[in-house]
């Protein structure tokens, strides 16, 4: 008997080890890692990050952090439905229906080796802030209320690696749904020009609590100031202009990020509840409890205030 | 003899797709060496190697496999790490290597230590002739080379039962002869059940035979018997003989034919090939 044989003799649990489950996970990893898709995101979201400054107050902080990252958040889901379809592209039964390691591992398996695009989208994120930090910082508020030093917070770049997993997350699942990779690709270009093309669309209270990619800073009216110098010296204003009929506070409101984040971990789970099991149930009610307890304190803590406007 | 560890014991087994009898009251018990199965398409083999794979679940009678339950979630478990199993058309991940996707399917059957499991990977591809190309992305490969990575990653820490869906289709002459004798040396510690529409292969490798068409067993029994079916009524002639089963030219020019023979036919020795024509065409009247 070779050694490798003993290996599989003698006392088993009686049910699959987590450590196959990571040892996939770690394949799965490794295969991100190898994915074209993947470095074409990254590379289309640091360049976008480089070169996207468009030329209004804010407008530099709201497209580094977090709409650069849209190409990424793209381009991993598309990885995340190859892979989620995998046992499902065709009428064929999955690879090996007969192993210990079964489906619902796999998917758990493939969720967690999301965890390299998210890595990357993470040190990516500091990344950008670092240089963010060296080169000066953003542009916010118009003269005299006006700085070119505004920082992200922690909080703000935790926003894109949870916007990377759940979009990950999001095609692992609909891999599996769909069974056809081209057509779960197709609808998550769909939903993901909605949010991120189109994210003008979502962003205006109170919709900019429910969009994945919430841009700071946010817009705060000011309609009983008459001249930006009754401001505090410490806010970021804006004149009236073509898009704002009174003067607008620039606000990096960092508890309705928190709270954003908090809401972004709920969909996560909502997502990926598929890959517990035997708590499937449990962890997708928790998700949607979490998902709703981030709208509501995002909407009760925003200075956009309930009911907007 | 069944014992409580006999692999494969199949009791009164039915299971149908709608209207559809595949499999219908079937039993059979099956120990160590290697069990053929052969049988017109729809004749249920696929149905029923899917049912021992632990991928089906009968709809009713018995299936024990290792004296276990695979409708418990833990038995099904525990015969599952005896289980190797290789399906008609295998779902193999095109962007994979050859190397990799055995290696993968070795993480799903617990193998957990790497550098033991890559020595696993590396024999059982040695064992298909696959150690030159298991590099190869699975995309680039032939059906045949495809077919063997298969084969492979059902070998995987040599399974007590292994469960074989015509392994050896798309395969060329010398892989075949390759797998017979892999497969001859697993019926030597363990059970193997074999799918297949090629008769020498039963006869050449397996040391039981049975014979199944419309999800009942027609015949079960070793090959060499499978031939004596047809003794007295295999025979040669200058012509097609109507009335025959079948009739075909030989190679030497002469009409060989199966069924009832005319008086005066010059009578010849039958193959088994010649016992699972007359088998399934018998079938095919009583039904």
């Amino acid at each position: 008997m070779s050694a490798s044989t003993l290996v599989l003799t003698g006392a088993r649990p009686d049910r699959v080890g987590r450590h196959h489950v990571r040892q996939l996970a770690a394949i799965e990893a490794r295969r991100y890692a190898f994915r074209a898709s993947i470095w074409i995101g990254w590379a289309a979201t640091v360049l976008m990050a480089a070169t996207s400054h468009p030329d209004w107050p804010g407008g530099s902080y709201e497209n580094v952090l977090p709409l650069s990252f849209g190409p990424m958040a793209l381009c991993v889901y598309i990885a995340g439905a190859r892979t989620g379809s995998r046992d499902m592209d065709s009428d064929l039964p999955p690879l090996a229906p007969e192993a210990p390691v079964d489906l619902d591992d796999r998917l758990a398996a493939r969720l967690l080796g999301l965890a390299m695009p998210i890595a990357l989208t993470f040190v990516t994120a500091i990344g950008i802030a670092v240089v963010a930090r060296i080169e000066g910082g953003f542009w916010m508020g118009e003269f005299p209320r006006r700085t070119d030093t505004a920082q992200y917070s922690p909080l703000e770049i935790i926003q894109p690696p949870l916007m990377i997993a759940l979009a990950g997350a999001l095609g692992v699942v609909t891999g599996l749904v769909f069974r056809r990779p081209l057509l779960a690709i197709f609808t998550g270009a769909f939903v993901w020009f909605l949010l991120f093309p189109a994210y003008w669309v979502w962003n205006i209270p109170p919709l900019n609590v429910t969009t994945p990619a919430q841009i700071m800073p946010l817009r705060v009216p000011l309609p009983d100031v008459v001249s930006i110098r009754e401001t505090p010296t410490g806010w970021h204003v804006n004149y009236p202009g073509e898009y704002n009929e009174h003067f607008e506070r620039d606000l990096v409101h960092l508890p309705t990020v928190a709270f954003h984040n908090l809401y972004l971990v709920g969909l996560i789970m909502v997502v990926a509840a598929g890959a517990a099991r035997a708590y499937r149930r449990q962890v997708r009610l928790a998700g949607i409890a979490v998902v709703i307890v981030g709208v509501v304190a995002q909407l009760a803590v925003s200075p956009h205030g309930w009911p907007p406007g | 003899m069944i014992s409580a560890e006999t692999p494969v014991v199949v009791d009164d087994v039915t299971k149908s797709f709608r209207s559809t009898v595949a499999v219908d009251r079937l039993s059979l018990a099956a120990g160590r060496g290697v069990l053929g199965l052969l049988g017109p398409n729809g004749a249920g083999k696929t149905t029923l190697l899917r049912m021992l794979a632990t991928v089906l679940s009968p709809d009713s009678g018995a299936l024990r496999l290792f004296g276990l339950d695979p409708s418990d979630r833990r038995d099904r478990l525990a015969i599952r790490r005896r289980l190797g199993y290789l399906p008609q058309h295998a779902n193999l991940y095109s962007g994979f290597s050859g190397f990799d996707l055995v290696d993968y399917v070795a993480v799903l059957k617990e193998w957990n230590d790497r550098s033991t499991r890559h020595d696993e990977v590396r024999r059982v591809l040695e064992l298909v002739d696959m150690t030159a190309d298991m590099h190869r992305r699975i995309r680039s490969m032939s059906g045949g080379m495809q077919r063997r990575v298969a084969i492979a990653a059902s070998l995987l820490g040599n399974p007590d039962l292994l469960v074989l869906d015509e392994p050896s289709a798309g395969l060329d002459p010398e892989q075949r002869l390759r797998l017979r004798s892999v497969l001859s040396a697993s019926g030597r510690h363990g059970c193997v059940i074999v799918s297949t529409h090629l008769t020498d292969e039963v006869a050449a490798m397996c040391n039981r035979v049975i014979v199944l068409d419309h999800g009942v067993v027609r015949f079960d029994d070793e090959p060499q018997r499978l031939a004596s079916v047809a003794a007295g009524r295999v025979w040669i002639d200058d012509e097609p003989t109507p009335g025959a089963v079948h009739s075909w030219f030989t190679g030497d020019g002469s009409v060989r034919s199966v069924g009832t023979p005319p008086g005066g036919a010059q009578l010849v020795d039958p193959t088994i090939d010649d016992g699972y024509l007359l088998l399934t065409h018998d079938a095919k009247v009583m039904s």
